[in-house]
Order: C-alpha cells, then structure tokens, then sequence
C-alpha cells in the first residue's frame, strides 16, 4: 500500500513534467489538455483516500480550491511573470513562446513549468481567463503536501506542518505566484535525501527503485520552477554527494545527471539560443559584491533583514534540538543545506544591480520562504519519534 | 536535576500522554481555521461567486486593473488591433505600462504601430484620427 501511495506520487510529478514536455513539442489540444487534468484528478484520489490521516490534506485542497476559482489573478509578479509566460504559451501554442523576448520586463528567463500548466488549464476550458489558470498551484502544491503526510504519518503533525505553512507562505500558496510552490519542493527533495525519512517511510530495499524515481522527480521539477531552483539543486547535490543520504551516491548521480540533462536541452539550451540572460547577470558583479562588503550599512541592512525573517523558524528549530537532544549528525543534510542556501542568497544581495533597500524589501520575505518551511519541518520531525506528539 | 533535563522528562510526558495528544489536535485544528479564516478574509474580500471562472475571458473584473486598460481591451477587441501603442502618460505609469502589455495580448505594443490609446485629456500629435473611445480612453489611428 506505502508503495502504492509513493508510485501515485511519482505520476503526479510526471503528469506536471509531460505536460511542459508536451507543449515544448506541439500545442496541446482540448481534448489533451482535459485528459491530462482528469488523469492528474483520478490519480489524486488514491493518495488522498487511503487512511484517515489525510483530511487535513483534503481540507487544505478544498480550501485553496475555493480561493483560487474564486478570486482574480491580482498578485502583481503572477499577472506580469507566471501567468502571462502561461498566457504566452496558450496564445502562441509553444513552450518557447517567451523567448522572443516580448513585455522584457516579464523575466523572460524564468522556466515556465508551472507557466506550461496554466496554459493548459485554460486550453481544458477552452480560453484564458482572469481566474483559472491560477488553480495550477493547487496541481504543483499537492505531490510534496502528499510527501509531508506521508512523513509526519499524523494529523496533529500534519495540522501543525499546515499551520507553519500558512505562517510562512500565506497567499503566495494560492495567488500564482512561485515562491510556496517551490519551498514545498525543496523541503520535500532535502527530506527525502534524508536516512532519517527514508526509514520512517517503512520502505522495503527491493523498493529502492520507487524511492530513487520519487525523489529524482522532486529534483527534476526543481530548476523547472524557478531559477533559484537550480542553485537550490546543486546546493541539495553537494550535501547528497558530501553525507550519507537516503540515496546511494550511485544513484544519486545518475538522477542528477538526468536532471541536468533534462533541464539543459528543454529550457537552458533554448535560452541560450534565444540570447536570454537573468537580470541579476549584469556586468561589475565583482565590483558591486566588494563595495557592499566593504559598506558598513549595506551588510547591516542585509543581516538585519535576514535575522528579522528568520528568527522565529530559527529559535522554534534551535529549541526542538535542545529540548529532545538530537544529535547533530542525524540532521546534517538539511542543516549544511540551509548553510549553503543562505549563503547563496547573502551573495544574491550582495551582487544586485537593484536598489538594495529595495531589493530586500521586495522579494527577502519569498527567497527566505525555502529557508523557513525546512526550519519549521526539522522542528516537527525531531518531534516525530515522540508517538503521540 | 538541572533544568535541561527537567524541562525533556516534561515534554516527553506530555508528549506520551494520550489526552494531551486529543487536545493539542484540537488546539491545532482551532489554529488552522482561525488561520484559514484570517487569510481566507485577505484572499476573499473580492469574492465573486457570482461570476462563472470557468468561462472564457472571465474575472478581469475582480483583478485590480485599471479602468483605463479594461477600455482599451474592449476597444482594442472591438476595432480586431493585432498591434497599438500608449500614449507617454500611459507608459510611464509602471502598473498601466505592464498591464497594456499582459492583459491585452495576444493583442501586442508595438512602438512602430499606427493605433495609439491616449487619456482624453491629452494631446496627441497632429494627423491622429479617433477612431473610438471608452470612458477617458481613445484609440486614435495616426497613419
């Protein structure tokens, strides 16, 4: 059954990949599009109906549900990113629709997995609209809340998981913006490279397979979703390839290579070819980076800012570590990645062209987003060998 | 017993015992509505059940965007533009300037196009023609 509920995993990620694969072949069609929504719907229903552990789960769909089908596309990087890369493609009927670099200010590098997806709602109903497509987080949501159920095996968990997720990420679960999305995938791949998880799963070593492909399909999917995702991949690589992960280094290879691989010819090959590049790819990198280390304020402005989205997460993780005594070794996966995360955004907002002040106040609550979710799911896994709690 | 040791004996009793388990459930689901409610009052302060999502071209209305660009969708549509420009008071409003770009396609800007919207209370280069308005938009034709 365990087994079953991984596979069912696994064929919701792979319908969110064939999807973008699909559209960077031909435009989908009606019928296609309906199919591929039906099958991920009839595939959800297995998961999320077997045990009485997943109504939390259900009633967190229900909810985001009917937030998003019944209010507009306002969220200002959703309209002007994510959803018109979506409408980009179901208009022009191609992955690569953006890449003629139309609208530059829409970021026109960023993948467009979830983009793929909104363009297939819309082909489902049979045009686009202010409203629908934004139900795409819902479909991307779903594989790692099932991961997290099925890692935390209880409700109270689960509720309190629910809670921080709320705290955390609050509309950005559900207004089509990415940054939710792609926490919840990060925490998800960091916890299934995790031996600590990969036992509590319960998963026979004839199974291996399953649990390799399951966690390859959270990899894959990660530079698809947002370019910080990439960084996140080699982040959660050099830990895998440093520390005994779930996955043998063997293994873990050969899903990174796919990974790579995947990734470079559908979106990093095209982008090349298109002359794209990122907006943070400006010339005096260097020059910028030592001017602010150099400036008093700057590295102020930046730990503060830091300090003062994180603390809480920080504190409750630090707090569940001395209180159930949990040894260091046990946690090194997750730990030495958010070491290497922040670090990769500290130089981020060392090197941006952009207003610093500026910056920061736009986007640290949603780049920090990764950062927190998995301080608050370490917290509630250490608690985890406690029964009841 | 020191305080650390004192402190794990506490939370592991109370994490071992079943009645706390049922209330700390309850505590959490109590949290989880208040914040479902909470974020649902942000998310849902525009509601509109009344309107069906599942029609094509539906919720531009409950979307936050300017008037000035919901009339120049319905003109634009209207006179069947495949490309238009804005006015430079259009374009140096950020929210309008994006907006024009995302909401009106697939129909696009283009600097070199012959349609220009402007404000009605601005001045357009001599030669323009109106051709329609909505409200305080008009679409020219400045061949």
């Amino acid at each position: 059954m365990n087994n079953k509920f991984l596979i069912s995993v696994i064929a919701l990620n792979l319908i969110l990949l064939l999807n973008y694969l699909l559209w960077a072949i031909f435009p989908l069609t009606t019928l296609l599009a309906q199919a591929l929504i039906i099958l991920y719907i009839a595939i959800c229903i297995y998961p999320l109906m077997n045990g009485r552990e997943t109504w939390p789960l259900i009633a967190f769909i229900c909810f985001g549900l009917f937030v998003t089908i019944f209010t507009g596309s306002v969220g200002w990087d959703a309209r002007s990113i994510w959803l018109f890369h979506g409408k980009r493609i179901f208009f022009e009927g191609g992955l690569y629709a953006q890449l003629d670099n139309y609208a530059a200010w829409s970021h026109n590098d960023y993948p467009v997995l979830y983009s793929a997806f909104t363009a297939t709602i819309a082909r489902a109903i049979g045009g686009w609209n202010e409203i629908l497509p934004k139900t795409a987080s819902i479909f991307f949501l779903i594989p790692p809340l099932l991961i997290f159920l099925k890692v935390f095996s209880n409700p109270t968990r689960f509720l309190v998981f629910n809670i921080g997720l709320l705290l955390i990420c609050r509309e950005h679960l559900f207004n089509g913006y990415m940054d939710a999305i792609l926490a919840l995938y990060t925490c998800a791949a960091v916890f299934l490279l995790m031996p600590t998880v990969l036992n509590s799963l319960s998963i026979d070593t004839k199974d291996k397979n399953i649990y390799v492909a399951l966690t390859g399909t959270f990899l894959v999917a990660l530079p698809l979703l947002k370019n910080e995702g990439l960084i996140i991949l080699l982040c959660i690589s050099v830990v895998a390839l440093l520390f005994k992960s779930s996955l043998s280094k063997k293994s873990y290879i050969f899903v990174l290579l796919i990974t790579l691989i995947f990734f470079f010819f559908t979106w990093r090959l095209p982008l090349l070819q298109a002359n794209l590049q990122n907006d943070l790819v400006v010339s005096g990198i260097l020059d910028r980076a030592l001017n602010r280390m150099m400036d008093i304020n700057s590295l102020y402005l930046i730990a503060s800012n830091f300090l003062k989205n994180t603390w809480i997460t920080l504190t409750l993780m630090m707090v569940s570590l001395y209180v159930v005594g949990v040894k260091f070794s046990k946690i090194y996966i997750p730990a030495v990645f958010l070491i290497l995360y922040t670090g990769f955004l500290l130089a981020v907002y060392l090197i941006t062209p952009h207003d610093l002040t500026y910056h920061l106040w736009s986007s640290i609550d949603r780049t920090l987003m990764p950062i927190n979710l998995l301080m608050f799911c370490i917290g509630i896994l250490i608690f985890k060998k406690h029964r009841h709690l | 017993m020191t305080f650390n040791l004192k402190l794990k004996a506490l939370v592991l009793k109370l994490a071992k015992n079943k009645k706390m388990s049922w209330l700390l459930t309850i505590a959490t689901c109590i949290l989880t509505i208040v914040l479902y409610v909470n974020l649902g009052k942000f998310l849902l302060r525009d509601i509109f059940i009344k309107e069906n999502p599942f029609v094509v071209g539906a919720g531009y209305k409950v979307s936050y965007l300017p008037a000035e660009i919901i009339s120049m969708k319905g003109l634009a549509t209207k006179a069947k533009l495949a490309d238009f420009r804005v006015s430079d008071r259009i374009n140096a409003d950020e929210s309008r300037h994006q907006r024009a770009f995302e909401f009106l396609y697939p129909i696009r800007v283009n600097s070199q196009s012959k349609f220009l919207f402007a404000m009605d209370e601005e001045k357009v280069s001599f030669g323009c023609i109106e051709i329609d308005r909505d409200d305080r938009v008009i679409l020219y034709n400045c061949t």
